[in-house]
């Protein structure tokens, strides 16, 4: 293994990246889904994991630019997952209905936005360093 | 260095990018609820533009005020009235009418300070304090009526000492005083409820404020709040301050022990008022030598305590009659033996609760005895020996055999005065095919002025074994004016035959068919009487020739057999009111859709039968079938048909103006022209019609229709949808002569007032109810809103139901008629009123999916009759349909009940809407169309569906495939817009007359966001990615 390689914003994109397909799996107990944001996450953990190889194996700036990728889809997913629970919210917040029916989302959105910003930072340090 | 700036380059351009893509997100989520946030923010995105081509005012509903003030004058004088003659007098030993020149009154009751108006929701009753609005508690009504009240008590309700036990229900984020039940949309009585009663201990009382009240008269105040989406529960309920009870509706530990003090601390007068739209156990109160007087209140708006103070004060003598029996135990109805939750026996997994909302049932084995049906029914049997009647079956608080007087504590219909009338039955000319009536003299026999009802009661000849019949049902009923001691009057009760007669299902008529309306042979009784009891015993006197063993249970009650006609049928008929009836609820009979099961409903023959709560239904595949939806299909046939014509005709053109100018209503539904107009129309926006019918019902440009606006609910459009007179109109519209600006001093006012409907029900008076219509039409002039979600017409099946305040009446010919009513005053100011919720949505307790089984004689005679005058009339111009289904189908999908009842043998013409969408599986929008429903409630419920939104591109493919699903498109579209040109919608429309798109702040504010997010996105990875192309050039 060149340690050169391994960089903070490698371990970062590492993290994001799986931090998406825990994000997959959480989002099978949403009530309320689009399959699209299931699609966009795999999509995201696929992107990152290229990031990875990209930065591991070849060290180039186009892993920094494949991680800045993985960061938008991970928006992507929490923006289309966002349509189908309005309601439910809707209801919960009009106290129609108990936490429970959204719980299951909000610990998906919170998982899925550290992922997000752990991509950002990671995005700002760079996941490649030039040996 | 370099790699720095690269790195905050590109990390910028993830965040620009990322805040871009949720923008547009966003952008998209609130197109999607555009309706809800314009409601919210008050801002429209459609306008109606003039071009100035048009002479006309497009005014075709005039209002008959000057102004908004006159109108809430005007409504608030006759929220007073309806309380007046809606208060009902049970009980009175002289104690009233009070004397407020010599008398002072300690007004017991916390529950008093904030009693409950309305319902908390459903028939919310709301004003708005900060523009100047009030309510009007029963105290502050007794203080203008010149009553000195004790206020020692009222300071100790007042101290924070009684904060502990105030009613305030959790609801939106705030505490609602006056509520305890707090509405649920998710299963109910899964675990114990909490109920507060709302009264404090005795040891709350000082010795202070006991002795204050000791030589003034005691007015004890009880009360039992109402809401939608809540039912109370008969055993699971406990009172989370300690009070205890036996049920709901029996009186407390803590107001037992509040009227035990104001027995010992009054002049001896105690004087007991119920604030309950749910009917109370209250014979102990009767039976008590030291309870004076019991007053009924109802929940009766936010002016209708005035009427109340004026019944206790004796400035209006009381002439109203409960509209509900009151059983001495809540719960010895056979409805409420299958109340509640039952759950399929269907393996685990098999049926789904969340999607599907198929767990659970009821069994209405109660078939046609409800309310006074069961009791009057079972005492004629009691007295005439037959069915078992006076077993052990059913008993709740006879000792013993089943006893009438044991069982209720006041009879339907049954109401006192301040004086005394005689009613003598002059005449009965009963008609089958023609038209009915009695005439009734009526005298006030007493010492004051007051106005007296006539109930007109029928008694069809049962034979045993045969087809059900109640022993007594009310057919009609008039009220006189206002008579002098020692006056009479001359009443004629109008009544229609068809509502004497019975469903028989099994009847085959001429042409085959099976299921008729049928009059048998035999001898039919007609009676008078102050409720249905005296009424029934009129008849058992006549029919007996003795009023011997007749039982009598209320203090103004009288046996007379003069009061009671017999007209003798010589031969059965099953023709006359079947024409076009045929069987179409049979799927709604549990003992067609499982046999084997053996359920037994309550019968005559034998009143031992049908008590049995039926637990644990295994569904046949057939019925899980219709459990899991999807009913109908969509399939490629036929050749499609014309959208989108463009030949030039619009709404507005359908709308007929005389020489004069004069509204005309509009082009017959019939005319051939309706079909040319809706070729104009495209199948997009046909679907968007169907699918957005929530809140308002979706402009169609290509034919000129404008949002036509569409509210709860029925003591008036509530404030939550509608938050005062000036939120739906725009500047644009300012010329109209009932425009409300937003400087006018009653621009947010709120209209949900008036009293509830049992209040308006117990006034049995159709000149006042009408007045309401009208009233609440002149509200829809005055806030340029056009449809209501009102009046409330399903029967008072069961009393733990919490939403009976939403609803007249147990009795199907009481809510007919007043349905009637309502809907005629709304309709003569072109409002369009929308009777709810079609049909049998019996309970709150999981309203949505509970397949609720009947049988098709209760269905029609107890159920659908009270909607029937209104909708076959067509003085109902909309229906909505209920959350339950019938049988194992969705009602608001069911044929039988939408497209061959409602249309073809009732005839209406109005459109039909469901209730808000719970469960887009469940409530699908295929179903709904194909079964003749139409628009449905809740924009956007089928976005994230596994059924899908209608208008997507995978689905519109499908439909423009399917021309059978256009043509009920059409089809409704047809009704409603053929509804629209025949209300006050069309005011301020002419023929030059443009619907535009506007583009709200908030739209234009998003829109804004994007392009500024895209910009930066555009400049961040510019100045990300030019340096590394440059570099690689390099």
């Amino acid at each position: 293994m060149n340690n050169k390689k391994i960089s903070f914003g490698f371990v970062l994109a590492a993290i994001s990246t799986v931090l998406a397909l825990v994000c997959a799996f959480l989002y099978q107990s949403v009530g309320q889904q689009d399959g699209l944001t299931v699609t966009l996450l795999i999509l995201a953990a696929v992107v990152g994991a290229c990031a990875l190889v990209l930065a591991f194996v070849m060290g180039k700036e186009i892993a920094n630019f494949v991680a800045a990728v993985h960061a938008v889809l991970l928006m992507a997913a929490i923006g289309v997952s966002i349509a189908p629970v309005v309601n439910d919210m809707g209801l919960v917040f009009a106290g129609l209905y108990q936490n429970d029916i959204i719980s299951a989302y909000i610990t998906f959105a919170i998982v899925a936005c550290v992922a997000w910003l752990v991509s950002v930072v990671a995005s700002f340090v760079g996941v490649s360093k030039k040996a | 260095m370099k790699s720095k700036k690269t790195g905050l380059a590109r990390g910028l351009a993830v965040i620009l990018t990322s805040l871009f893509v949720l923008s547009l997100f966003a952008s998209s989520i609130a197109q999607t609820w555009a309706g809800k946030i314009n409601t919210f923010l008050g801002t429209s995105s459609y306008e109606t533009v003039k071009t100035g081509e048009s002479t006309s005012d497009g005014i075709y509903f005039e209002s008959e005020f000057g102004s908004v003030k006159e109108v809430i004058d005007a409504k608030e004088a006759l929220a007073r009235e309806i309380s007046q003659e809606g208060t009902v007098l049970f009980k009175n030993d002289g104690a009233l009418p009070l004397d407020p020149a010599s008398e002072k009154v300690t007004v017991w009751g916390l529950n008093a300070l904030a009693p409950t108006y309305g319902g908390l929701i459903g028939s919310t009753t709301s004003v708005n304090y900060e523009a100047g609005q009030t309510t009007v508690t029963l105290l502050d009504a007794l203080k203008e009526n010149g009553v000195s009240l004790n206020e020692e008590l009222l300071k100790l309700y007042n101290s924070s000492a009684a904060d502990a036990f105030r009613r305030k229900a959790a609801f939106f984020g705030q505490e609602v005083p006056g509520h305890s039940l707090i509405p649920v949309f998710w299963p109910m009585f899964e675990t114990a409820d909490s109920y507060m009663i709302g009264e404090p201990p005795a040891d709350f009382y000082t010795q202070e404020a006991l002795d204050a009240a000791k030589d003034t008269a005691a007015i004890v105040f009880l009360s039992r709040d109402s809401s939608e989406a809540s039912d109370y529960a008969v055993s699971t309920m406990k009172d989370p301050n300690g009070d205890n009870f036996e049920r709901p509706m029996a009186l407390s530990d803590n107001e037992k022990a509040m009227i035990a003090l104001a027995k010992e601390n009054s002049n001896g007068k105690v004087i007991v008022v119920l604030n309950s739209d749910v009917t109370m156990e209250i014979n102990e109160l009767k039976n008590d030598p030291d309870i004076s007087a019991i007053v009924w209140a109802g929940l009766p708006g936010a002016y209708g305590f005035r009427g109340v103070a004026d019944v206790l004060t004796g400035a209006v003598n009381p002439s109203g009659h409960i509209a509900d029996t009151y059983a001495v135990s809540s719960i010895s109805a056979p409805a409420m033996q299958n109340f509640g939750l039952f759950f399929f026996d269907a393996p685990e997994g098999e049926l789904d609760p969340a999607n599907d909302k198929g767990n659970w049932y009821i069994i209405e084995t109660e078939g046609i005895y409800v309310g006074y049906k069961y009791y009057e029914t079972r005492y004629e049997d009691a007295i005439l020996g037959q069915g078992n009647a006076d077993s052990d079956a059913g008993v709740f608080a006879s000792d013993g055999g089943w006893d009438y007087a044991d069982e209720v504590a006041y009879p339907f219909g049954y109401g006192m005065s301040y004086t005394s009338f005689e009613q003598e039955l002059q005449s009965v000319d009963f008609s089958i095919g023609g038209e009915s009536k009695a005439v009734v003299k009526v005298t006030n026999t007493g010492d004051v002025p007051g106005k007296s009802v006539v109930q007109l009661y029928a008694q069809a000849p049962y034979i045993q074994g045969g087809v059900e019949k109640a022993a007594i049902q009310l057919v009609g009923f008039g009220k006189t004016a206002t008579l002098q001691p020692g006056a009479s009057e001359t009443v004629t009760v109008d009544f229609d035959a068809k509502y004497v007669a019975s469903y028989d299902q099994d009847a085959v008529k001429a042409d085959g068919t099976q299921g008729a309306w049928i009059l048998d042979a035999g001898d039919y009784y007609f009676a008078i009487g102050n409720g249905a009891h005296e009424a029934l015993n009129n008849v058992l006197a006549a029919k007996l020739e003795s009023d011997e063993n007749l039982v009598k249970i209320t203090e103004d009650e009288s046996i007379n057999a003069d009061n009671a006609k017999k007209v003798t049928v010589g031969a059965k008929d099953i023709e006359t009111y079947s024409e076009g009836v045929q069987n179409q609820l049979q799927d709604g009979d549990i003992r067609n859709l499982l046999p084997e099961r053996g359920v037994e409903f309550v019968t005559r023959s034998d009143w031992t039968k049908g008590w049995e709560p039926v637990w644990g239904i295994t569904p046949s595949d057939e019925m899980l079938k219709n459990l899991h939806n999807r009913v109908f299909e969509l399939s490629e046939n036929g050749e499609g048909l014309t959208w989108g014509a463009d030949n030039g005709m619009r709404l507005i053109d359908m709308v007929l103006v005389d020489d004069n100018g004069d509204y005309q209503g509009s082009v017959a539904l019939d005319d051939p022209l309706w079909d040319t107009l809706l070729e104009n129309v495209t199948l997009e926006e046909a679907v968007n019609f169907m699918k957005g019918a929530g809140g308002n019902f979706e402009p169609i440009n290509s034919i000129g229709l404008h949002v036509v606006a569409i509210y709860d609910g029925p003591v008036g459009f509530v404030s939550d949808q509608v938050p005062g007179y000036t939120a739906n109109w725009t500047a644009s519209e300012s010329d109209e002569p009932t425009y409300v600006g937003p400087d006018n001093e009653y621009a947010n006012w709120q209209m949900p007032t008036m009293p509830t409907e049992p209040v308006v029900a117990a006034t049995f008076n159709v000149e006042l109810v009408e007045r309401e219509g009208e009233l609440f039409g002149e509200d829809s002039l005055w806030a340029n809103a056009s449809s209501l979600f009102g009046p409330g017409l399903n029967n008072h099946r069961a009393t733990y139901c919490s939403r009976n305040h939403e609803y007249y009446s147990e009795d199907s010919m009481l809510t007919n008629i007043l349905g009637v009513a309502v809907c005629k005053g709304g309709q003569s100011k072109g409002l369009m009123m929308e009777p709810k919720h079609f049909a049998l949505n019996h309970q709150e307790a999981n309203r949505s999916g509970t397949a609720t089984f009947v049988s098709e004689q209760a269905a029609r005679e107890i159920e659908l009759r009270g909607f029937q005058g209104a909708l076959e009339g067509n003085y109902a111009q909309g229906v909505m349909t209920a959350f339950n289904r019938l049988g194992t189908v969705y009602a608001g999908a069911h044929r039988g009940l939408l497209t061959e009842i409602l249309r073809n043998e009732w005839g209406y013409t109005g459109y039909v809407v469901t209730d808000m969408i719970n469960g887009p599986e469940y409530m699908n929008w295929r179903d709904v169309t194909f079964a003749g429903g139409g628009g449905c409630l809740t924009e956007n419920a089928y976005d994230s569906s596994i059924i899908g939104d209608p208008n997507s591109a995978e689905n519109m493919k499908l439909i423009e495939k399917d021309t059978a699903f256009q043509q009920e498109l059409k089809q409704m579209l047809k009704y409603d817009l053929y509804t629209f040109a025949n209300s006050n919608t069309m005011n301020g429309v002419t023929s030059d007359t443009r619907v535009v798109r506007v583009h709200p702040w908030w739209e234009s504010t998003l829109t804004g966001l994007n392009i500024g997010f895209g910009v930066l996105t555009a400049a961040a990875l510019v100045w990300y990615v030019l340096p590394l192309l440059k570099k690689k050039e390099q």
